[in-house]
């Protein structure tokens, strides 16, 4: 029998409950809610329900008070783990007692006594520990707290919650709060100014009615066959454009949720696994709601085509894979319409929780190509906002030659990335202009197109008058 | 898998080679702040048959060439050039075809060294040595691109960045090595079998290089 060393003294700060001192992932204190499970679906729903302290509007009380229960149950957990740590103290402490009284030959009715106590001592702690995690559970204290912690614990940038009606809460990291936030609060104003407007218009119809930019998405159809483009610009129906036009490039639509819960899937998948999933086809197929992943909890209508304009407001996350090249991850804001909010590239074989519209990958050239492109995307939509997405998938594809075209300028392929030491291919695709009405001109554009796809250029051999 | 593709070193006319070129290609690396990460060792060796008997009763595969990765230590990889097949066995193997005696092996070459991490590729450099000996057979440098995983697309990506970071060396050049992977019908997705078959080529250019 060993005897046990140093013996720990119980730390002073307080451990996270849904670790306990056994170690993450095997504390059997808590129910399969909180601990990070490999299925989907208690993870969908970790993610589903809105974490109650941040979101006060949707718990029963007011949140200071929430909040104020949630950290005293917090404070019962931890000394019930103390209480645990020192009752294991003292049960080790009684086994040595009976072993060294054992070895003197004594009789061991006292041992056996004190081990009893200590043993019943820390199942009473246990048991008090158990209790207040149910509580903490059952208050939603826990929820995605351990998805928390192993976001936090790798360097990735942990996936923001998504409250049911899609939106993303707004306590989020560093390019999420920059760049997602500020578009949330963009959005969310613009919607509601043009609601007042038109609540404006219906109870005060005197007052004369303001031409904003609000009400972009109903003026092409009042002024009629001036623009080219569909009556109502919608994604469905980019998407059927680009279909044709695009080969090598496979555009999939997803809803948020499913796209949080099929890269976490993925985060378990073998990489060869995933990058079969992803390179499915060279064919396009546009599918609404899910791809092809096994595991994937069937959404409602998914091959329903009647349902697909309901679900075309549903989608917030546009997958453009070419196969073994790169994927690309644009997420488009408010779910459902035209506006690019956020685009970032990743390598085929990635797989894992941060690829997001605003993740980073783990490889130097695609975190380089994902600045490039996102700086782009802020170039296109300063020109045209309706038009931008469309040039931006448009533009990706001209990426497709990415690893095999060498530069206009260097004629290299390789080549050192400026004041770094790291090595790119030509990372640099002329921007498209805005589209030409494609009516008379369609044979000019699609011939300059064609110029356009034959340059590429590294970062530093950029001709001075392109950017 | 990301792809890996090999270079065996070519010294120059007249130039011998040494254990030096090797600290060369790592002052290189080292030059372009390539961080060292770990050591690594891959033993190829061949078989043949034990021909106790003067006719073989079961029909069986001439010449096996086998390596195992000190990255992968419980698989065991052989190559059958007549058959054109690239095997995947477990490292067990090892132990039953000694305790079999159908199969001896003649010779083994063990090729060893450090990987650099240069950004998005990482690189092995080491030697190619006749094993139990100190026999100097070659060096070689082993470049994985880490972002990409299909043979063709890296193909043109690792010839330039070969080319570049070689600039200006006169002692002798890095071949690289193409082993055809259609010929034993390997996909164009890189895996372990398409490193197998790397290796196993070049322990099989290491021969002939010693015979002449």
């Amino acid at each position: 029998m060993e005897k046990y060393g140093a013996m720990q003294q119980p730390s002073p700060t307080p451990s996270t409950p849904s670790t306990g001192f056994m170690g993450p992932r095997s504390s059997p204190l808590f129910s399969n809610a909180v601990d990070q499970p490999e299925p989907p679906p208690p993870t969908g729903q970790d993610v589903d329900r809105p974490n109650s302290m941040s979101s006060g509007q949707d718990s029963d009380q007011a949140p200071p008070r929430h909040l104020a229960n949630a950290l005293d149950g917090l404070g019962r957990a931890v000394r019930h783990i103390a209480d645990v740590r020192s009752g294991a103290d003292l049960l080790l402490e009684a086994l040595d007692a009976a072993a060294q009284v054992r070895s003197h030959g004594a009789g061991n009715k006292k041992p056996s006594d004190r081990i009893q106590k200590a043993a019943d001592a820390m199942r009473i702690a246990l048991d008090a520990l158990r209790a207040t995690g149910k509580e903490l559970e059952a208050a939603g204290v826990l929820n995605g707290a351990q998805q928390r912690f192993e976001e936090n614990g790798l360097w990735n940038s942990p996936v923001p919650f998504v409250a049911p009606d899609g939106w993303l809460v707004p306590y989020a990291w560093k390019r999420q709060i920059a760049g997602q936030a500020a578009a949330t609060a963009y959005e969310r104003a613009r919607l509601a100014l043009k609601a007042f407007t038109e609540q404006k218009r219906r109870f005060f119809p005197g007052l004369a009615a303001t031409t904003t930019s609000v009400t972009g998405t109903k003026r092409p159809r009042s002024e009629g066959s001036e623009t080219t483009d569909t009556a109502e610009p919608s994604l469905p129906d980019l998407l059927r454009r680009i279909q044709p036009e695009t080969q090598g490039m496979v555009v999939t639509p997803y809803e948020r949720l499913a796209w949080v819960k099929k890269s976490n899937l993925k985060a378990g998948m073998s990489t060869t696994f995933a990058s079969r999933v992803l390179t499915s086809n060279s064919s396009l197929s546009v599918r609404h709601g899910n791809a092809g992943t096994p595991q994937q909890p069937p959404q409602a209508g998914v091959d329903n085509p009647t349902s697909s304009t309901r679900q075309a407001e549903k989608i917030a996350v546009l997958e453009a894979s070419i196969p073994s090249v790169l994927v690309a991850v644009v997420s488009v804001i408010p779910a459902g319409s035209l506006y690019p909010d956020a685009v970032a590239l990743f390598s085929p074989a990635e797989a894992g929780g941060h690829i997001q519209a605003w993740g980073v990958s783990q490889h130097k050239l695609y975190q380089r190509l994902s600045e490039h492109v996102t700086a782009t995307l802020h170039q296109l939509l300063q020109q045209d906002r309706t038009s931008a997405l469309e040039l931006l998938l448009r533009w990706l594809l001209s990426y497709r030659t990415l690893f095999t075209q060498q530069c206009s300028v260097c004629k290299h392929v390789m080549a050192y990335d400026g004041p770094s030491d790291l090595i790119f291919p030509p990372l640099v695709r002329p921007t498209p202009r805005a589209t030409v009405p494609l009516t008379t001109k369609n044979a000019k554009t699609e011939e300059s197109n064609a110029d356009n796809e034959a340059l590429a250029y590294h970062l530093g051999c950029v001709p001075k008058g392109m950017e | 898998m990301t792809v890996k593709w090999l270079y065996y070193w070519q010294p120059s006319i007249g130039v011998t080679m040494s254990s030096q070129t090797l600290s060369i290609a790592i002052k290189r690396i080292e030059a372009l702040h390539g961080v060292k990460t770990s050591r690594w060792q891959i033993t190829a060796s061949q078989f043949r048959p034990n021909q106790r008997e003067p006719v073989p009763l079961v029909e069986c595969a001439r010449e096996l060439l086998g390596v195992v990765f000190s990255e992968v230590p419980d698989k065991y990889y052989f190559a059958l050039r007549q058959e054109h097949m690239v095997v995947e066995a477990d490292a067990t193997m090892q132990a039953i075809m000694e305790k079999l005696q159908v199969y001896r092996n003649r010779l083994t070459i063990l090729f060893e060294g450090f990987q650099y991490e240069l950004g998005d590729f990482h690189i092995k450099a080491g030697r190619a040595v006749l094993a139990h000996t100190e026999n100097l057979r070659g060096i070689v440098l082993e470049v994985d691109y880490k972002p990409l995983s299909s043979v063709e697309q890296s193909r043109r990506v690792v010839q330039d960045f070969m080319e570049v970071w070689q600039k200006g060396e006169t002692t002798g050049q890095f071949v690289p090595l193409d082993p055809n992977f259609s010929e034993f019908n390997l996909p164009d997705l890189y895996s372990w079998q398409h490193t197998a078959l790397q290796y196993v080529t070049l322990m099989a250019f290491v021969f002939s290089q010693q015979r002449t």
